[in-house]
C-alpha cells in the first residue's frame, strides 16, 4: 500500500460514534486554556483566543464543534474539550467565509484562522482510504450537504468523517 | 393398439397434462415478519438475509422513522422503523431485513420473523383503500384467511426521499 492509500485523521472518540477531521483541514493545533467572550456569534461561536506578539496580535474566533457534536448527536457526553484545532481562512469556501463574514467573524478584524474547539480524546491516526464508505445513497446527498460526507463504520462504533468548511456553513451550524 | 391408436392415446393424455398445467396455479413467496402487534409481508426475492439485533448507530438530519445506520459487513446501511411512519411510535425491534434494492443498502427494523409462505395468485389482491398508509403498500395478501399487507419498498423510498428534499 502506498502512502495514497492512507488518510491522517484527528479521531475523536465518543463510545459507539466516532469523528474524523481530515488533517489538511488543521494544519496546527492548540491547547485552548484562556480565551475571552466573543460579541455576537451564535450558540457555537461564544469564544476566541488572542494571540499576541510584539508587533501584532490576532484574534481567533472559536468554533465549539465539540459542543454542536453532543446536540446533534445527542450524546451524554462529560468529556472536556480544551483541544483547538487551528484552520486558515483560505481553506474555507467562499460561502462559508461569506456566512461567518456576516455573523461571527463580523466584528474581528485581522483575522486569518478560525479555531475549532475539539474532543480531549482526539488522537492523529492514519487509516487505511478503504474503511472510508459513502453513505447509503439515500441520505448521500444532505449528509455530504450537511459536512458529513463519509461514514467510517467499525465493529461497536459508527464513524463519521467531518468537512468543516461544510459543516461550518451548514444550517445546524447556524443555530 | 397399433401405434396410431397409441400416439393417438398418448397424445391425448398429452392433452389433458396440459390442460391440467394450464390450469394450475402460480404460488409466490411471501416473507411474513411483525412489526410491532401487526403482521406484514414481502416477496422473498426482495429480502437479502435477516439479521438478529445488530447495533444502530443515530444519523443526524433524518426523519425520525430512520432509526440510524446498522453496520453490516463495514457498509452503513439505513434502517427503518416502519411503525414510526405508519403510527407514529418506534418500536423495540430485534431483527433486521436487509433488503434487496439496487444501488443502496436498505434495511428494516422489525419485531420478529413470522414465516416464509407460498401464496397463491388469487390469493395475492391489490388494496382499494386510499387512507395515509394504505399508500406503502402495493397490496395484500391472504394467508389462511387473514389478510396481510404487502410492503412497497419503492414507495416508502420515495417518502424519504420526499421528507429529505424538503428538510
Amino acid at each position: 500500500m502506498s502512502d495514497r492509500d492512507f488518510v491522517h485523521v484527528l479521531y475523536s472518540d465518543y463510545g459507539a460514534t466516532h469523528f474524523l477531521i481530515n488533517r489538511d483541514q488543521c494544519p496546527a493545533s492548540v491547547y485552548a486554556a484562556d480565551t475571552v467572550p466573543m460579541e455576537g456569534g451564535n450558540n457555537y461561536f461564544k469564544e476566541k483566543l488572542i494571540f499576541t506578539s510584539e508587533k501584532s496580535s490576532e484574534q481567533v474566533p472559536l468554533f465549539n464543534l465539540h459542543k454542536f457534536l453532543i446536540k446533534l448527536f445527542r450524546f451524554n457526553s462529560n468529556v472536556e474539550s480544551q483541544l483547538v484545532i487551528l484552520t486558515p481562512l483560505t481553506l474555507l469556501s467562499e460561502e462559508t467565509l461569506s456566512y461567518l463574514k456576516e455573523g461571527p467573524l463580523l466584528e474581528l478584524e485581522n483575522c486569518r484562522r478560525i479555531g475549532i474547539r475539539i474532543s480531549s480524546e482526539t488522537i492523529i491516526k492514519q487509516i487505511p482510504l478503504n474503511e472510508l464508505q459513502p453513505h447509503s445513497r439515500i441520505l448521500r446527498s444532505k449528509l455530504k450537504k450537511s459536512g458529513f460526507p463519509a461514514t467510517h463504520p467499525l465493529e461497536g462504533s459508527m464513524g463519521y468523517l467531518i468537512n468543516l468548511d461544510k459543516l461550518l456553513a451548514g444550517n445546524e451550524g447556524r443555530r | 393398439m397399433n401405434n396410431d391408436e397409441i400416439l393417438k392415446q398418448i397424445e391425448s393424455n398429452d392433452k389433458v397434462e396440459k390442460d391440467i398445467e394450464v390450469k394450475e396455479e402460480l404460488f409466490y413467496r411471501y416473507l411474513v415478519f411483525w412489526i410491532g402487534e401487526q403482521k406484514f409481508a414481502l416477496p422473498a426475492e426482495e429480502v437479502h438475509e435477516i439479521l438478529t439485533y445488530n447495533e444502530i448507530y443515530f444519523v443526524p438530519f433524518v426523519p425520525p422513522y430512520i432509526r440510524g445506520y446498522a453496520n453490516r459487513h463495514g457498509q452503513p446501511y439505513t434502517v427503518f422503523d416502519l411503525q414510526m411512519l405508519f403510527e407514529n411510535s418506534g418500536i423495540e425491534g430485534s431483527h433486521l431485513l436487509i433488503l434487496k434494492v439496487p444501488n443502496d443498502q436498505i434495511a428494516l427494523l422489525i419485531s420478529d420473523v413470522d414465516e416464509i409462505v407460498k401464496v397463491p395468485d388469487s390469493k395475492i389482491y391489490s388494496l382499494t383503500s386510499q387512507d395515509e398508509t394504505s399508500q406503502y403498500f402495493s397490496g395484500a395478501v391472504n394467508v389462511e384467511e387473514t389478510e396481510i399487507f404487502v410492503l412497497g419498498v419503492s414507495k416508502i423510498l420515495e417518502r424519504l426521499e420526499s421528507d429529505i428534499e424538503r428538510s
